[in-house]
């Protein structure tokens, strides 16, 4: 996405930093951090200036793409004879008005590189100089990467801790009666909202509602077929969805049968270590990058079905209804805005079951054949985030060598067992398979532009000095607590408490089940 | 001590109020470079400076830096006023030189610390 | 307050071995980091707080009479600054602290700016 494209006035001192000023307005718009946007200003903001002091004119261009900062500034004046030089600290040619102005200490290059991840100087003297700069823009340093959607309604918490043991990672808390998620461990299964009574943990906002318009193509998971009852089979809740204005609807199935092919392919291509393991569904790639980095090799270098969709389809606007948390972040990695994009499957229920309504409930029909298409060798299915671990376990200690392919769903029913649908996910997979919609002939399986990379997972201080002295304190505490990993204190096992306790997420009072400690010593 | 306080304890005008309510001051920083404004950033910042222009507002705005003051009585032009009121960047005036002004503000500043604990 | 007096109340480090003036009362402080400024408002017999280690800060603080140079930050000039500051004899400190710090502390020992 080309956030921002402008021309810079050499002299226009008045004008200096309108530049900046745009891309720190996307920035923010984007929900970049604070301490990456100080970064991307100091940068900009130098870059833009330089060519104010000391060029005639010259060009800027932001570029944001793929969780990526990229800026070029390219300049018609007079170069730099000696880059190497002008990297130098105190180095400046300004003139003596720049330097009236505050301007022209030296440290604009050596400033620019010290804020970004990547600087690239090129320059011809007499014609002008070339730079460019990249940063980051997802957080990585303390944390790791982690983007989820769960989000956490606090006021609706009534610390039953039901979600701390239905997490596959650990990545849950409650202290002082407030849910807490850990980014860098949650994998975005859904299990925690699955369980939750009061909606405490809850898709992250916001949606958006079902508006149809001529421009817009609607992108369906099978579960939005399938939720409305006994009488209505999918394809007439696609009629009802095309007679609603869209400029087109696709149903994901296609791209889930293009998917399977394609890493049944894979499988037998003999390019990878078996079982071969398909990436459909996001949620369990963040499980394996997250707590089974041994894996990374097995999953098949494909887009989930929903992402493939995202790139491949040359539509004017798309608009997602997505059955499950994880799908949603999987969307959100591009250029998707969550208020207007992307709709949770109540939303859509909603929007159509009154247009539903007149229709009488259709005869029970029994079906007699699956619609099964695959031929052998049929991939091992295996749902639900917990079984999906306990498989995974045994494929890293090498006990499963007679299968060749797995295609692990965090949701049971697969595709269907997300905390978001309000019918039976039972009811609802069944009543999917009994009437399946036709396929899309345009479906078709998209490589990853990406590796798969383990996470970093937590580093407990920036500096090693004080980390070391905290993993120290982290074992001595842990030590001393009972160790039979209750619950009670809201973290999900002794060694997670005192990892809160030493990082300040609680204090040592939240074990209520110790009859004499240690005081913390600080 | 909030920027507003501040202000009044060392005999500055106050010609753009900022946004909100008051906010806390735990970072002076005084120079005239702009390259080292940039990088002495905080949101909880007060930049002291013997320059007067428009630049100081660019730079408030880009690093969310909540207060600036101007020395020797110099007083800001309509464009950097109106740029400061904009952006909700509490803009003061000192009557004094930086170097005097600093004095005050640290010892204002000192004052406070002490009052308290 | 004699210079000395300061570089100790501050823990200054001094830069230019042989050229402390520690003795010498110090007149006035200013901070500034623009060149024509110092140059037109530097008081004479004071001493200047500032970042700005470029060569031509001996120069102005000479043309101003000044009698020494704070470099704050942890900012220091290179070998030619120093070299001209010694031969022109100007006394150069350097400080860990901010220019703000010093200057406060510098104002809370009594020293003022320029009278007006």
């Amino acid at each position: 996405m080309n956030a921002v494209a402008c021309t810079i006035q050499g002299g226009d001192y008045a004008h200096g930093g309108a530049a900046s000023q745009r891309l720190k307005e996307q920035l923010k718009k984007i929900g970049a951090e604070p301490a990456v946007i100080r970064r991307a200003m100091i940068a900009a903001y130098e870059a833009e200036m330089n060519v104010v002091i000391h060029a005639q004119r010259g060009e800027f261009r932001a570029r944001i793409e793929n969780g990526q900062l990229d800026v070029q500034v390219i300049d018609q004046g007079p170069g730099l004879p000696d880059v190497e030089q002008a990297l130098q600290p105190g180095y400046s040619t300004a003139s003596a008005r720049a330097r009236e102005l505050g301007f022209g200490a030296g440290m604009g290059l050596p400033n620019i590189r010290k804020a970004t991840d990547d600087l690239q100087i090129e320059s011809t003297p007499g014609e002008g100089t070339s730079l460019r700069f990249s940063i980051r823009l997802r957080p990585s340093a303390l944390y790791g990467e982690g983007r989820h959607s769960v989000q956490v309604f606090p006021e609706r918490c009534r610390s039953c801790f039901r979600c701390l043991r239905s997490c596959p990672t650990q990545a849950l808390r409650v202290h002082q009666g407030k849910p807490q998620v850990l980014d860098y461990l949650c994998v975005d299964c859904g299990a925690c909202q699955r369980v939750c009574p009061t909606g405490a943990l809850a898709l992250a906002e916001p949606h958006a509602q079902l508006t149809p318009a001529p421009d817009v193509t609607l992108v369906v998971p099978p579960a939005a077929l399938a939720q409305f009852g006994p009488g209505v089979p999918p394809q007439r809740v696609l009629d009802e969805l095309e007679a609603m204005g869209f400029a087109g609807v696709l149903v994901t199935a296609a791209w889930e049968e293009a998917l399977r092919a394609a890493v049944r392919e894979w499988a037998a291509g003999g390019n990878a270590p078996l079982p071969v393991i398909s990436p459909v569904c996001p949620a369990v790639v963040n499980l394996i990058e997250t707590r089974f980095p041994a894996l990374i090799p097995h999953l098949a270098p494909f887009l989930s079905p929903l992402e493939a969709i995202r790139e491949t389809t040359a539509a004017k606007r798309l608009v997602f209804v997505v059955a499950c948390p994880c799908q949603r972040s999987a969307l959100l990695a591009g250029t998707l805005q969550p208020d207007r994009d992307i709709i949770p499957l109540e939303n859509l229920r909603s929007a159509v079951a009154p247009r539903l309504a007149e229709q009488p409930a259709g005869a029970v029909r029994a079906f007699t054949t699956p619609q099964e298409v695959d031929t052998p060798p049929l991939p091992l299915v295996v749902s639900g985030i917990h079984e999906v671990a306990a498989l995974f376990e045994l494929i890293e200690n090498a006990q499963a060598p007679d299968i060749s392919v797995v295609e692990p769903y965090a949701c049971h029913p697969p595709g269907f067992g997300s905390p978001l649908l309000s019918a039976d996910p039972h009811l609802a997979a069944y009543r999917w398979r009994a009437a399946t919609p036709a396929g899309d002939a345009r479906a078709t399986a998209v490589r990853r532009p990406g590796d798969y990379r383990p996470r970093p997972g937590l580093r407990l201080d920036e500096d090693m000095a004080r980390a070391v002295r905290k993993l120290g304190r982290i074992d001595r505490l842990a030590r001393s607590l009972p160790g039979d990993n209750c619950g009670l204190c809201g973290a999900p096992t002794c060694a997670a408490l005192a990892e809160d306790i030493v990082l300040g997420r609680t204090t040592q009072e939240a074990c209520v089940r110790q009859p004499s400690r240690p005081k913390e010593a600080p | 001590m909030t920027l507003e306080q501040l202000a009044d304890s060392i005999g500055a005008a106050v010609q753009t109020p900022g946004t909100g309510t008051g906010i806390d001051v735990d970072q002076v920083y005084a120079g005239d470079r702009i390259s080292d404004l940039l990088n002495a950033a905080g949101d909880h910042a007060l930049l002291v400076s013997n320059l007067a222009g428009g630049h100081l507002t660019r730079v408030a705005e880009l690093m969310d830096i909540p207060g600036i003051c101007l020395v020797q009585g110099q007083t800001p032009d309509a464009d950097m006023t109106a740029a400061a009121r904009g952006h909700g960047t509490l803009l003061m005036v000192s009557p004094v030189g930086l170097f005097e002004t600093c004095g005050r503000i640290y010892r204002a500043l000192s004052q406070r610390e002490a009052g308290q604990g | 307050m004699k210079l000395g007096d300061i570089a100790r109340e501050l823990r200054l480090t001094c830069l230019t071995p042989g050229v402390d003036h520690a003795d010498q009362e110090v007149a006035a402080g200013y901070v500034s980091d623009l060149l024509s400024d110092v140059l037109a408002n530097g008081p004479a017999g004071g001493v200047l707080v500032t970042v700005q280690v470029h060569l031509n800060v001996v120069a102005v603080v000479v043309h101003a009479e000044m009698t020494a140079v704070l470099f704050a930050h942890g900012r220091q000039p290179d070998e030619a600054v120093r070299a001209k500051a010694i031969e022109e004899g100007v006394a150069l400190y350097a400080s860990e602290d901010s220019a703000f710090e010093i200057v406060g502390r510098l104002h809370a020992l009594g020293l003022r700016g320029p009278a007006v």
